[in-house]
């Protein structure tokens, strides 16, 4: 842009210092740039991560132009991580889905639901009702993921759906359900700021949930932040320990702890006998970890484990937080449940500041474990169980031979009978499991052979959506309306603010559409709009610990600022105070209202170092401004500046000297599986032994190994093993 | 949602046309619904915030404006500087940046001791209290101001000429390409002025960004942070603080070989100048001596004439804002670029009288000029205080190059005008194409084995990710310095197998200058 000059030696206004005036917004904004001044302001929960943050979304002519983070919304308090700021920049990417998509070409939508419907069909009746399967997100709304559930199974009448909610949340889900009852975290995140010892294990919320970790630093208590992580993360350098544990001694170094917890007296007796079973046999089963042999096994000294225990003996309120190097392990269930024994044990949940509490991935993480009716039915309930199905069926006017009486096959399960043959559709909802599922060759060979691929997303340009047969243009967050549930249990709402690119549609519009041509529409005839399938949700959640029947309405929860479950019509403490935990009362939700310990015996991980491996990989979240396989944040240029620009391996020197790589080299980082180029980062970070990789680069998860926690079915994505390798630069002469 | 589900029932008894009817029917609805924003009452929209920004961070700005003797600086607090980011977003998004400009920036220290360290850092301007961005700037387009400190730009003023960024220890302002100018952090001086916090400190989850006011002048320790330039170069005012003491760390991105930007008009105006200078130097000198008549200097000064002012004219085109460019003499006190700009432009003026009235005394001058303009050319790099780019480098290739053109483009045409003076002009050349080319090498060498070179990482550059380049430049080397001197002895078309060898190392010349801005490595805060 080329501009005149002003016959003045110096221009101290003009046209290109216009463009960046700021001016006074109302709304107590403060000053915005004058061309996004907003004529309005309207207030959504933001769709990336399971922290919710409240979002102001800053309008124009009703449509969304920029967004700041909402001051009054109690979790965020006015902040938002980068993910959050950008989250409209990236409805804007040339590579979003416009038009159905029926083997690469643009179709219409009456093609494109003939064809899913006729493909489908076909399938289910020549194979009967395991042949076709649905694989969906925890990244659409909760009333979506519930019509999606309810169509497939009880419309279509598929037995067998998962979600990517697998990869990150199913263990907390299976551990909780075992020691508590019902799949409950207990926590509110006000418990991060009356904690007087916070004990972070496998997690790293400083760069994957920074805004939980701003609620940290707002206790004034002085709490001591422990970290139990094998590298050195910018969590672990911000707290006051950091145990820099043996990748998976996790289990062990917990059952070391209770060891000790028991031996120096920190049980809570009078707790453990009212409210809990099974405690002898684990005080029992946790004699022979002896402090020799857990620091043996974990490489912490026997001194720094002592000094461990007594800090958890001696807190006040002592709350255990976990996230995905807890979740994502081949002991995952009850290495979850080994941190819940010792909130147990210690009498540490139901108060303030306590509490064994899963830091959770997803938007709507919480809302798909509630409402997917995937390995649930709605609301918790049970497939097999026939008073289950039979409350379901009356809660939400579906004939009861229509439920399934069993639950779904796990996600690999599923993958493994598309490799048997037995499945031979897969519908993928918004994910991308062409990058993110272990061993990604592996899964995209088994998704070759499929009959027919289903994928319906935001973008057309994902790994997923590359392969798929038929891809089904949807609109995103921002674009359609609904509720999100996120790890502290609080039900957010977030508006329709923008219009969606070309023919994409919410995911609501597609499933009613397919109901329609499905031929199934006069079942879900109530379900005309999502706050009409929440108060279908509603109904189906009456008498469950997750009950939402006192809500009234989007409205209300707007109003309220979120609300958390349960939320009874028949109790109305819940309206007086926006921050609750559960088990104030010492009630668990098992049949005997006693919570239990539940152990098993630590076995090594199944890839084990050799000569030809000698490293471990670890693989987990690269930085804050992105998200998972990078589909929606690689939109924005603002985050892609935050990224390194070339996949950077973290390797100790002493490995580098050993090697003879320097800092910065490019290497080739090999497992029995593929390989693969990357940048050497040397850092003392990673323990001599350990290299990490993130996770959002589209290679690196097919170097993984795929194990998996025999419980809760969750990959195992921190340990395999590689090696390094580089070769000579040529370097000219002189 | 306007259409009913259950009527696909009742059409399902219709006639098949009805169907299709329908069905489509629904998509459209489906469609329109999609297309449809709800008005902001029905949003619930028009709400106000509980508390007001301003109301919100008073904590984390001064309740006074500086006083005389003072300014505003930015004061991070490593301690909570976790990694997030958000004020790298806030800062593109709450100033209404293009596409990916944001004024601030979040790097990473990694520690060197056995102890495992990593520490983020957030960073943007530093409001200099001697800003080299300001003291470079050939226009003024950078206003410190005098009761604030902040060191603003002015985007009407600016030529975008990026002369800025190469002055900037701290890679601050950032060029946009699509307005042709550069733009950098003015620590919201307007919401400030109003007593609201910068977009940074509003968006920082922890707090670890605040503006306080600081004494000029006062004691500043020797860098910002480890792997940060010199402090005592522009006197930043930024603050980090930390209540751990920092180990020895290094910026992560310390190890990665990056190439800088390319700037091919200077590059052509670079070589093109100094040949232009050279030629009028050996021409003046030649022409002094007596050696050559007047008819020998008219012509070589009528070639070096035009490569100069194609040259001049080239230059204009690195500009973003050429039209402006007329101002480039206001910031003659401090800006060694506006002093080469006014000597480039008496350099021509003098070249043009020496053509109109030939004498000695004007060639003289012109050349006097010139060997000035190439001066002013080198500091114009040594001013940036980049060590790639010191007097000992730039000033032997600057004036190598002026001397070697400057004596091989007079040789050329003494050849071709069968001058007898071409005879010491060509060996000449030649030895001077061997010094230049094996003082260079000598260089890049040293550098490259020292590691506590100054410009180390700009060798490694050059031989890891440039070595095209220099073996392009080794091969015209071994054809100028030893095939085509060779083809000269047998006395086979002199003039032309010259002319050739030049021209190969005009392009030597141009690849050198190339890899010039290329290979610098210019300082910056700790990147990723």
């Amino acid at each position: 842009m080329l501009t005149a000059p002003a016959m003045t030696f110096r221009e101290w206004t003009g046209p290109l210092t216009a463009d960046l005036v700021r001016e006074p917004a109302k709304f107590g904004l403060g000053q915005v740039p004058s061309r996004l001044l907003p004529d309005a302001t309207t207030k959504a929960v933001c769709g990336f991560c399971s922290t919710g943050c409240g979002l102001n979304i800053h309008l124009k002519d009703g449509a969304a132009i920029n967004l700041t983070p909402d001051p009054d919304y109690p979790v965020n308090l006015g902040t938002a991580c980068p993910k959050g700021w950008e989250a409209l920049s990236v409805l804007d990417a040339p590579d979003r889905a416009r038009m159905p998509l029926l083997h690469g070409k643009e179709v219409d939508w009456d093609t494109a639901l003939r064809y899913f419907c006729d493909q489908m069909k076909r399938i289910l009746d020549q194979h009967g009702p395991e042949a076709a399967a649905f694989l969906s997100t925890g990244q659409i709304m909760f009333e979506e993921m519930a019509f999606l559930g309810a169509l497939a199974k009880f419309g279509m009448g598929m037995i067998h759906g998962d979600g990517n909610t697998r990869q990150c949340m199913a263990t907390a889900v299976t551990a909780y359900k075992e020691s508590f009852g019902f799949d409950a975290p207990p926590f509110t995140y006000a418990d991060f700021e009356e904690s007087d010892v916070l004990v972070f294990i496998g997690a790293n919320p400083c760069i994957a949930h920074p805004i939980m970790w701003q609620r940290v630093l707002k206790n004034k208590r002085q709490p001591e932040i422990i970290v139990v992580d094998p590298r050195t993360t910018e969590t672990a350098m911000a707290a006051s320990q950091h145990y820099a544990i043996k990748p998976k001694s996790d289990l062990t170094l917990l059952y070391g702890l209770a060891h000790l917890l028991i031996r120096d007296g920190g049980v809570d007796q009078s707790f453990v006998e009212a409210h809990t079973n099974g405690f002898d046999a684990f005080a029992a089963f946790v004699a022979a970890f002896t402090p020799e042999r857990v620091s043996a096994e974990s490489g912490i000294s026997i001194e720094r484990l002592l000094r461990f225990a007594k800090i958890i003996r001696e807190g006040k309120a002592v709350s255990f937080w976990w996230t995905m190097g807890v979740n994502q392990g081949h002991q995952a269930t009850r290495t979850a449940q080994a941190i819940i024994n010792l909130a147990l044990m210690t009498g540490n949940i139901g108060k303030p500041g306590t509490g064994a509490n899963s830091i959770t991935g997803q938007c709507n993480a919480m809302g798909s474990r509630l409402f997917s009716n995937t390995t649930n039915l709605f609301g918790g309930h049970d497939f097999k169980n026939p008073k289950h199905r039979e409350k379901i069926s009356l809660a939400m006017g579906i004939p009861v031979d229509r439920i399934p009486d069993r639950p779904s096959l796990a996600y690999d399960q599923i993958i493994a009978a598309a490799d048997a043959g037995t499945v031979k559709a897969i519908w993928f909802v918004a994910t991308n499991p062409s990058h993110s599922w272990i061993d990604q060759n592996e899964m995209n060979r088994i998704l070759d052979k499929l009959d027919f691929l289903v994928v319906q997303d935001m973008y057309c340009s994902t790994e997923t959506a590359k392969r798929a047969h038929l891809v089904l243009p949807a609109a995103g967050w921002g674009e359609k309306e609904g509720c999100f549930i996120n790890s502290e249990r609080r039900i957010g709402y977030s508006p329709k603010v923008r219009r969606a690119p070309g023919q994409s549609l919410a995911d609501f519009h597609i499933f009613r559409l397919i109901a329609h041509y499905w031929g199934c529409g006069e079942k879900f005839r109530e379900w005309q709009t999502p706050e009409a399938v929440f108060r279908v949700l509603q109904r189906c959640s009456e008498g469950q610990p997750c009950e939402i029947t006192g809500i009234e309405g989007y409205d209300m929860i707007r109003q309220h600022g979120g609300v958390q479950w349960p939320a009874k019509m028949t109790n109305d403490e819940w309206r007086m105070t926006n921050e609750r935990r559960l088990f104030e009362d010492g009630k668990f939700f098992t049949e005997d209202q006693r919570a239990k310990f539940c152990f098993d015996e630590p076995v090594v991980p199944p890839e084990q170092r050799c000569a030809e491996f000698p490293l471990i990989l670890m693989t987990g979240r690269g930085t804050s401004a992105q998200w998972h396989t990078e589909t929606r944040t690689g939109k924005s240029a603002v985050l892609a500046k935050m990224v390194p620009e070339e996949l950077m391996l973290d390797l100790n020197p002493e490995d580098a000297a050993k090697l003879g790589v320097r800092d910065g080299q490019r290497v080739r980082v090999i497992s029995k599986r593929a390989e693969l180029t990357a940048l050497t980062r040397l850092t003392g970070c990673v323990k001599p032994g350990e290299v990490y990789l993130p996770m959002h680069d589209a290679q690196v998860n097919q170097l993984t190994h795929a194990s998996f926690d025999p419980l809760s079915r969750q990959p195992s994505y921190k340990y395999s093993t590689v090696r390094v390798e580089w070769e000579k630069e040529s370097i000219p002469l002189f | 949602m306007i259409y009913d589900l259950a009527n696909d029932q009742e059409a399902g008894g219709g006639a098949p046309s009805e169907i299709v009817n329908h069905k489509s029917k629904i998509i459209s609805e489906a469609l329109r619904d999609q297309q449809t924003l709800r008005t902001p009452v029905a949003l619930f929209s028009e709400e106000f915030d509980s508390r007001t920004v301003k109301d919100r961070f008073t904590h984390l700005i001064p309740l006074s404006k500086p006083n005389p003797g003072e300014q505003y600086a930015f004061h991070v607090n490593l301690d909570a500087c976790t990694g997030c980011k958000a004020c790298v977003a806030a800062c593109h998004s709450l100033n209404g940046l293009d596409d990916d400009e944001s004024w601030r920036d979040v790097g990473l220290l990694v520690g060197l001791e056995k102890k495992p360290y990593v520490q983020t850092v957030t960073t943007a301007c530093h409001h200099c209290e001697d800003p080299a961005c300001s003291n470079g700037c050939p226009v003024l387009a950078y206003d410190k101001d005098p009761f604030t400190g902040i060191v603003r730009h002015l985007d009407d003023q600016c030529i975008g000429c990026s002369y800025c960024i190469l002055k900037c220890p701290y890679d601050v302002p950032k060029f946009n390409l699509k307005r042709g100018i550069v733009r950098k952090c003015d620590m919201c001086h307007g919401r400030l002025a109003e007593g609201e916090a910068p977009a940074c400190v509003q968006a920082c989850p922890n707090e670890a960004i605040k503006i306080q006011v600081v004494k000029v002048g006062a004691a500043k320790s020797e860098r910002l942070l480890p792997g940060t330039f010199d402090s005592s170069y522009t006197q930043p005012t930024t603050t980090y603080v930390s209540a751990k003491p920092l180990p020895e760390a290094k910026p992560a991105d310390e190890g990665q070989l990056r190439l800088d930007q390319a700037h091919p008009p200077l590059t052509w105006m670079l070589v093109l100048t100094q040949m232009s200078a050279g030629t009028f130097l050996v021409t003046a000198l030649t022409s002094l001596a007596g050696l050559t008549g007047q008819r020998e200097a008219w012509v070589c000064s009528w070639v070096g004439f035009i490569m100069g002012v194609v040259g001049i004219a080239l230059s204009v085109l690195h500009l973003g804002q050429p039209l402006k460019a007329w101002r480039a003499f206001l910031g003659w006190r401090k800006s060694w670029l506006s002093r080469e700009i006014i000597a480039f432009g008496l350099f021509a003026k003098l070249g043009a009288v020496s053509l109109l009235f030939p004498s000695k005394l004007t060639l003289s001058l012109a050349a006097l000029a010139g060997v000035l303009a190439v001066y002013s050319s080198v500091m114009v790099y040594v001013d940036t205080r980049r060590p790639f780019w010191s007097m000992k480098l730039t000033g032997s290739k600057f004036f190598g190059t002026m001397l070697l053109l400057g004596t091989a483009i007079p040789g050329v045409i003494w050849a071709w005008m069968g001058h007898p003076l071409a005879q010491i002009a060509i060996p000449t050349a030649l030895v001077l194409r061997w010094s230049v080319s094996l003082f260079e090498m000598r260089e890049i060498k040293l550098a490259r084995r020292d590691a506590s070179s100054p410009w180390h990482m700009s060798a490694r550059i050059l031989t890891e990710k440039l070595p095209h380049l220099l073996r392009a430049r080794k091969i015209m080397l071994a054809i100028v310095g030893i095939v085509l001197p060779t083809v000269i002895v047998t006395q086979f078309q002199v003039a032309a197998v010259f002319t050739l060898s030049v021209a190969i190392t005009l392009c030597s010349q141009l690849i050198e200058r190339h890899y010039f801005f290329t290979a610098c490595h210019g300082p910056k805060m700790p990147g990723n």
